[in-house]
Order: C-alpha cells, then structure tokens, then sequence
C-alpha cells in the first residue's frame, strides 16, 4: 500500500503512468452513452457515460451496491439496459431505444466471475476448451490454443485435473485461461482477487498487469479495493449510488478527486475551515480556529471565484510532517493534538485532532510522541484542496 | 406412493462431520448408547423382511403350526404368472422412467432456470398433482378415456366419425396404467426432486457458457443439464424404485384386462380362496433384493454432491433470459401439459363425481348430486372417515417422534452405529408398501399379537410408520441440519443439560420442519393403500381403502365423489405442508441471495420499462 502511493506518485509528472502500459492510448473501444438499469423503482446505475480505451486496464470501483457489478453485467450482455446504448468497435451492443441487444454469446466478450463460475462436470483443458467448441474450432487447433494459453497462465500441469480438485487460485487461473483462449475483444473481471487471500492477491495482481501487457487484451475491472483500483489500472472510473463520480488515472483522481464522494472514498484526509482571500495571482486561507494560523500560497485559479467565502481545505496525513512546536507558528502550519497511538514496530501510527477533524498519521519510529500531547503539522499548499463549506 | 416435500435424498444436507476416530478411553457403556436406537430401526424395518423370507419357506398358511419346505419357491416358479408380473412390472416401471424423465427435465429447466412466464403457476400445478391420491386421478382418466363411454373417445369418434363402439383410446392398458402414473405421481415426484438442484445451482455457470459463445440451448446442453445430471438420476432412480411399489393404479386399470404387476399379483393370490399365502411371500422375497440394491445404489448417487457445492461463493440467481417470443412459446407448451395431464383429469373427476351413470354423458339428465348425498349418508363411510382420522393422527404423532429420534442420533450425536442407522433407516424405501404388508401380516397373525394388531387401527399406523420411515426420517434430517450445533452448544455452555437445550432451544428452532413432517405424514396416512391393503378388516377400513373397494367394483359414481372428497383433503394437507416447508426455505434463500434487487431483474419498473 505505501510502496503503491509511493509508485503513483513518482510517475504523477508523466500523464502516461508506467512504460509499455497502454500501448494504443486513445482509440476508443467501448463506449457506454447514458446507460441505466433499473431494480424496481431504484436506479442500480443512473446514466453512466464512460470510454474504454483499446488495450487499457480501466478499473470501475466503488463501494458495494454501486451499480459497478451491473454495469459490468450489462456490457457483458447479462443484464437488459433500461436506458442508453453500448457500443464496441462500432458496432452496437445494447440499445434501450431500440431494445436491439446481441446475445452474450454473440459479443465476443470475455467474463471471469468473482466465484470464477469453473465448470465442476469438467476438466481444466475441457473447460479452457470450451469457447473453442463452442467456435466450431477443429479440435487439433483447439488442443494446441488450450495447451498454449495453459502454459501463458501457469495451469499447464493441471491440464487433465477435474476442476473440482483445485484450490481457490487456480481456478481463478482456470477462469482466466477459459476467457483468454478465444482472443475475446474485451476481458471484463468481477471482483478478480476478492476471494485470494493476501498473498495471492499481490500475485494476481502483477499477472494480470503481465497478461495485459503480453497479449494487449482491453480489460475491464470491478473491484471494492482501491489498492486493487491503482496497481492494476491505467484508468478508474470511481461509482457511487449508481452514478459515475469521476474517471481517470490513479493520480489524477488522488491528487485532484473532482467530487467530495471521491475526495473522502479515496485514502484518508485532514480538513480545517477558514476564509480564502484571492489577491489576484494566488490565493490563502485564514484559519480562525487556529491562532494566526494560515495556508499560502494556493496558485489554483479556479479559486478567484471564491475570494471572501468560506472554504474548507482538505489535505492528506501523508502529505503533511511533524515539526517541532516553535513559539509562534510559521504559515503553513497548524498544531494538532495526538489522541491515540499505535506502535507498529517500524513506524507509529498517530491519530492526530485538528480543529475538529481526526486522522491518522504515520511517523518515524523515533519520535515517540505521547497521547495529549500537541504537535505542528507542515502543510504542502501545492496538495490542499479547496471545498466550498 | 411416498410423499416428500423437501425431497429426502436430493436436498439432504452433506451428512455430518465423518465420525471421530475411535479412542479407547472411550470404549465403554457410553458406546452401547446407540444400541436402543439401532434396535428400534432395526424393528422397523428389518422385521418385516425377515418374517417374510422366513415364511416363504413356510408351507401353512399364517396363525397356523407352521411346516418348512421348498413347496412355495416350486410353485411360484412354475407359474407362468409369476414371470409375466415381473416381467410387466419392469416394462412399466423402465417406459415410464424414461418418459418422465425427459419431461420433468424439461419442466424443471423451465421453472427453476429460466424467465418463462408463470412458472410458479406451472410449479405449483405439479405440487397440487403430487397430493391428489393417484386412485382420483385414475377416477378421472377413467371418465376421460374409458373406451366405449370415454368422453375425449366419444367426442373424436364423432369429429372423425368413427365407427364402433370402441376406441380410438384405452384407459385400461399399458399405456393407460403409464398416463395415469405420469400425471399423477411421476413426473410431479421427479420435478419436486429436480428443481430445488437446479435452484442451488450458481447462474454464473451458465452465464460462463454465454460469454464463452454458447447459445441458450448449448448452454443448457452442456452446462445445466451436466451439472444437475446427479440430481436428474437420483430422481430417476427413485421414481423407478416408487414405479416398481405401486399398486391401486396397476389393480385398477390392469385387472379387468388380466394385466398384473407383481404387487397385484400377490394380492391376487392372498384374497384368491384358498389363500397362496407361501408363493405370494416367495415372489416377494425375489423383489426385494433388487430394491434394496436400487436403494443403495440411488443413496450412493445422491451423496456425490460435489457438483452443487462448487460456486457457493458468489452465488447469483438470474434466471436465463429466454428472449420474448420464446418465453411465450416454450410457456404455452408448459401450460397444454399443465392442462391436458393435470387438469382434465382433476376436472373430470368432479364433473364425473355428479353423474347419474360415471361417464355417460348422452343419456337424458346425466348429472345428479345423490352420488354425494348416497355417499355422505353411507355408514361406511362415517366408519371409514373416522378410522382415518384415527389412522392420520396416531400415525402422524407416533410418526413424527420416532422419526425425530432417529434423525437426531443420525445427524447429531457420535453415537457408534450411526451409520448404521441411517442405511437401515433409508431401507423401507426399497419394501414395496404391499410386501410390507405381507410382512406384518404374518407378525400379527402368527404370534400373540393378533387380538391387538390384527384387522384393528393400531395395526394399520405401525404398517403406515414404517412404509413412511426413510422419506419421514430424511425430511427430518433436512431439518436438522439446517440448525447449526453451535446453537445447542451455546445452550450447553449456558448451563443447560442436553435434554433441556433440545428442548428450549433446538426443537423450537425446527419447529417448522417438524411441523411439515408432521403434516406430511398425515397425508400419507390417510391415502396409504398398499400397505394397509392386507392388514385392513370391515372394522378398521379407512377412506383410502374404501375408496379402492368402491372403485374396483364398479360402483365408480361414488368413488368419483370419494375420490374427490380424499383429493380435496390431500391437496389441502400438503400445501399446507408446503407453505410449512417452503416457508422456511425461502427465508433462507433470501439470506443467501446476494442482492435482493436481482430477483426483480426481469420486471423492471423503472420509468424507461414503463414507457
């Protein structure tokens, strides 16, 4: 998890994230146009535009029952569409207006599920090989593509196993194999690493960044875990009540989250009240609740329009350090009080109160602070963000 | 014909954890606790039989000194009957297995797997045919296909001018006694047995095969119907086992064309004067190997459960889209059976029931209500319905509370032997309820029990406990299982002593299913034939009983209306169960669907489905 920040934001300055990621970047591959679905008289997803790029990773998270599985569903072809339409490649997958919708099994779209959805009357080649039957593919090439993408996913010993013998992981591998052996134009993933344990997980997670990269398969994501959301994706499209809060790279949504759901879902924040005050070129914020307390300079010119209101400002505990307590405080800094502490063996956790607004802060193990007392934190203006109160 | 509403073997639960490893400390007077219980199963089950192998070596007839030999085995062999019986009895019990289970595969598919319209209308009309007694359903098809007065011949014979008297069908055939089976006992038991499977079964299964390219039916091809092929034979198998057990069909349709079943054929021979009692035993005695061996062999296919229990976790329930059209198309096919197996034969009946002369409709006034007012007015049948009750009720309470007993040292104690309990327990499915019969016959008869079980009511509920013990006992064990143990042992660690735990805190919480037993048992009490058949006098004769009498001589106006009276009873009995049953099932159902909305999925009433 840190070394994943870590990892994001030093690849914050080049749009494009790590090399070889994307490969073919802007070319659009799936589109959905204002789609909706409809579970009695609630909105599972509400009027959903979104883009997927040819060979991207493109993660949809949120929390549970945020229409992201549905969504997932219906582009996959499982689930009607109530509103909108679904194209790939220009041709039209689903139409609410014209209620035209090409049969799953016509779209040439890949689905691992989150219990994998492993076919236990069979075998591990059988079920890698049965999209190829399904195809009509003669059954010499067909064991030659099922021994191949065996190999690719590392299930190659289990070829002649019953699918009932193998353990969580491989049958996740199973899944992947089956999804992978017909080329579909589109991989979609339902909570992929949900039901691994930790181990695993780390491990799944650089596979499917490898079987993206090698075999250049568009992949679509859904997932809980936003850990899951910026390691693997090249884009994440954050969910919330149906809606589409906010689409983008891990670091754009991190350091610029476009929405208060976003700004609050993704990692922890610190926030203080004030009044900003714009002088033309750059902007800072009084802080009443702390004495001659101030945040300068802001160089975000979309805050000119709220020059004299009240603001909240948002920063993350990671962004800010601990300084030694001075008699008069610096801009920029605030003093906050510790209210508990975890020693976690190579760093304490502090969870520090600032004008009313708690958070956890991680720290150097020789600090050694204790709980009450008061320390001052160094804010970074170039990572607060501005709220309207 | 056994009744089961949460089918006994299919939805049993995984059997409890294997048995602790033998210890020696243990080894003591606590591992003989066991032993009351296997003797009581033992009783049950075993007696019988044994009287019967015993006695067909037995040249006397019953109550009377007896003399060994082999008389009876030569005699049954050397009657020609005896293989023709068996030989009929297999024909049919094979054709209709194989004809019903093609149907009730296909029903099941459509109800418990796809969006098809009404299919609870359809499920619930297999449900409602399953209680009504198979005797009123023949009553029915009786009016229908009679050959000379059948209403469905007379009316083609006339569209299609016809001449004759006769035909074009024959209710009292091989193909008769087959229709009557199927519509009113086959293929409801084998689609009450399949579909609870199918719904247990993960709709992502099949919406893997979707996206991998299969259409609807390859997807049903080569994933549903894989998947559930352990459920699709057991039902098979078992129907076949109920197939080889019937009686009043085959001795109501066959006898008066001279076509006999083994279980006739025995009867035949005992009410013959004077008595076969010896050979009837000994061609009892060939059958019973056979059903035993079924019996295992169907125990041991249902336990390999395997299939069902991969894919719990992410578990969905979306049923298969079948497109507009199709839904409506394969829906109308559901109906036309639902009302031309189910339905005309129940109508019939009642129209039948208010006929001056049973299926003669073109003489002049044809109906009439005095065959209800005769009936209601006939001592018999006060006599009769009240023997009943007493039957229902003794068997229901004596019933359930052995069965409770012994489904609880099954499921839940580390008794030694209970393994074996259970096998002994399954074994009653495999006595053909007429064997049974037989069986406690020479019991009654020949040992100093006579003047207490003989022709009396006490006699009819032993025989009615024991031809219901494997499927009463495997409903309780579904109930069992379903409570956790670690409510009982929270109870314990509060302080409570076995007894009192069971008693506050486990029987309470199976209350449901006990009480669906419960009611089942009484169902099958009351409209039990083959086995209180032989053991039944004029004192204690129940409504089930009488009902066959009425029906076989002719007298078949107040049959119809008996007929009816029992339907009613039975029907009403059984969804009374059901609700019990199923009560408790669809609260766990919802427990473990994931999300609630995706039941809804195929009715949206969002505002773009409204406009």
């Amino acid at each position: 998890m840190m070394l994943s920040k870590a990892e994001t934001a030093g690849s914050a300055a080049t749009e494009q994230s790590a090399p070889g990621r994307a490969a073919t970047a802007d070319e659009t591959l799936v589109r959905l146009d204002g789609v909706s679905r409809y579970f009695g008289r609630e909105a599972a997803v509400n009027r959903i535009d979104v883009d997927i790029r040819q060979g991207e990773v493109f993660a949809l998270l949120g929390a549970s029952g945020c229409g992201k599985s549905t969504t997932l569903r219906m582009i996959a072809g499982l689930e009607p569409l109530d509103e909108g339409r679904i194209t790939m490649g220009g041709r039209v997958l689903a139409d609410a207006g014209t209620r035209k919708s090409l049969a799953p099994e016509k779209r040439n779209i890949a689905i691992v599920f989150q219990s994998y959805a492993v076919w236990p009357h069979m075998t591990v080649a059988q079920n890698v090989a049965f999209p190829l039957r399904m195809r009509r593919v003669p059954r010499s090439e067909r064991r030659a593509r099922v021994e191949k993408v065996l190999k690719i996913t590392g299930m190659d010993a289990w070829a002649d196993k019953s699918a009932t013998s193998l353990s969580g992981g491989q049958q996740q591998r199973v899944a992947l194999a089956r999804a992978l052996v017909y080329e579909p134009d589109l991989l979609l993933l339902d909570e992929p690493l949900s039901n691994l344990d930790a181990q695993l997980r780390t491990q799944m997670r650089r596979e499917i960044r490898r079987l993206n990269q090698e075999l250049g398969v568009t992949m679509l994501f859904v997932t809980h875990d936003q850990d899951e959301a910026f390691t693997v994706a090249d884009r994440v499209g954050v969910m919330a009540g149906g809606r589409l809060e906010q689409v983008g790279t891990p670091t754009e949504m991190y350091d610029h989250p476009a929405t208060p759901y976003v700004r609050d879902f993704l990692g922890r924040t610190l926030s203080l009240e004030g009044t900003l005050t714009w002088s033309g070129s750059e902007g800072s914020i009084e802080l009443p609740d702390v004495a001659g307390g101030r945040v300068t300079p802001l160089h975000d010119s979309g805050l000119a329009n709220l020059d004299g209101e009240r603001v909240r400002m948002f920063f993350r505990p990671e962004d800010v350090e601990i300084v030694p307590a001075t008699q008069a405080l610096a801009p920029n800094q605030v003093p906050a009080t510790i209210v508990a502490d975890e020693y976690l063996g190579d760093h304490f956790e502090y969870r520090v109160e600032v004008g009313g607004s708690t958070g956890v802060l991680d720290a150097p193990r020789r600090t050694g602070y204790q709980v009450g007392d008061t320390v001052v934190l160094q804010v970074d203006p170039a990572h607060v963000s501005v709220w309207p109160a | 014909m056994t009744l089961t509403t949460s089918p006994p073997p299919v939805i049993e639960a995984p059997s409890p954890e294997a048995p602790p490893p033998p210890r020696r400390s243990r080894i003591g007077l606590r591992s003989f606790r066991g032993v009351p219980v296997v003797l009581l199963v033992a009783v049950l089950t075993a007696v019988p039989v044994v009287l019967l192998l015993i006695n067909s070596f037995n040249v006397s007839r019953p109550g009377e000194p007896s003399h060994y030999g082999l008389d009876n085995w030569r005699k049954a062999f050397d009657d020609p009957q005896l293989t023709t019986a068996v030989w009929n009895t297999l024909r049919l019990g094979i054709t209709r297995t194989l004809i019903a289970t093609v149907i009730a595969t296909a029903l099941s598919v459509l109800i418990a797997r796809t969006d098809m319209p009404g299919r609870r209308i359809v499920e619930v009309s297999l449900w409602f045919a399953f209680f009504i007694p198979p005797l009123s359903m023949t009553l029915g098809w009786i009016v229908l296909l009679d050959p000379s007065n059948g209403v469905l011949n007379t009316t083609l014979r006339s569209w299609f001018g016809i001449t004759g008297h006769h035909g074009p069908f024959n209710i009292y055939s091989f193909w008769g006694i087959i229709l009557a089976h199927i519509s009113s006992s086959t293929v409801p038991l084998m689609t009450i047995l399949i579909v609870p499977s199918l719904r247990r079964m993960s709709s992502g299964l099949e919406e893997a095969a979707r996206s991998c390219g299969a259409g609807r039916f390859r997807t049903i091809l080569f994933v549903t119907l894989p998947l559930a092929r352990p459920a699709i034979l057991g039902a098979a198998l078992l129907s076949f086992i109920y197939s080889l057990k019937t009686f009043e069909i085959e001795y109501l349709l066959g006898n008066p064309i001279g076509f006999k079943v083994f279980s006739t054929q025995i009867y035949d021979w005992i009410y013959r004067d004077p008595p076969l009692y010896g050979i009837a035993t000994a061609l009892g005695m060939l059958i019973i190997p056979v059903m035993v061996l079924l019996a295992i062999g169907q125990r041991l296919l249902v336990r390999d459960r395997t299939f069902v229990t991969v894919g719990s976790r992410g578990f969905s329930d979306v049923p298969m889209a079948l497109g507009p059209v199709r839904r409506w198309m394969v829906a109308g096919f559901a109906y036309l059976y639902v009302l031309l197996i189910i339905g005309l034969p129940a109508g019939a009946l009642i129209v039948g029931s208010f006929m001056r002369r049973f299926g003669f409709f073109h003489i002049p006034h044809p109906f009439t209500t005095s065959n209800w007012t005769n009936l209601i007015h006939d001592n018999l049948f006060a006599t009769s319905a009240m023997n009943s009750l007493k039957i229902g009720i003794g068997a229901t309470v004596l019933g359930v509370v052995i069965y409770f007993a012994i489904a609880y040292v099954i499921v839940r104690s580390k008794l030694r032997g209970r393994g074996t309990i259970d096998v002994l327990a399954w074994l009653p499915v495999a006595l053909p309820g007429i064997l049974l019969g037989l069986g406690l016959l020479w019991l009654y008869l020949g040992t100093p029990l006579r003047t207490v079980l003989y022709g009396s009511v006490t006699g009819l509920i032993l025989a009615i406990v024991i031809n219901h013990l494997a499927t009463g006992t495997q409903q309780m064990k579904a109930g069992i299982v379903q409570i956790s143990p670690e409510h009982d042992q929270a109870a314990r660690t509060c302080g409570a002593r076995p007894l009192r735990s069971l008693w506050h805190v486990m029987l309470p919480l199976i209350g449901p299913s006990i009480a669906a037993v419960a009611v089942l048992t009484f169902d099958t009490a009351i409209r039990d034939i083959s086995s209180v058949v032989l053991l039944t006098s004029g004192n204690s004769r129940p409504l089930s009983v009488l009902l066959l009498e009425y029906s076989s001589t002719s007298e078949l106006e107040e049959a119809a209306a008996l007929g009816v009276i029992m339907a009613a009873v039975t029907v009403i009995v059984g969804l009374v169960a059901t609700a019990l049953a199923g009560g408790r099932l669809q609260r766990n159902g919802a427990r473990a669907r994931r999300r609630p909305g995706r039941s809804q999925s195929t009715q949206p009433t969002g505002p773009a489905a409204a406009s």
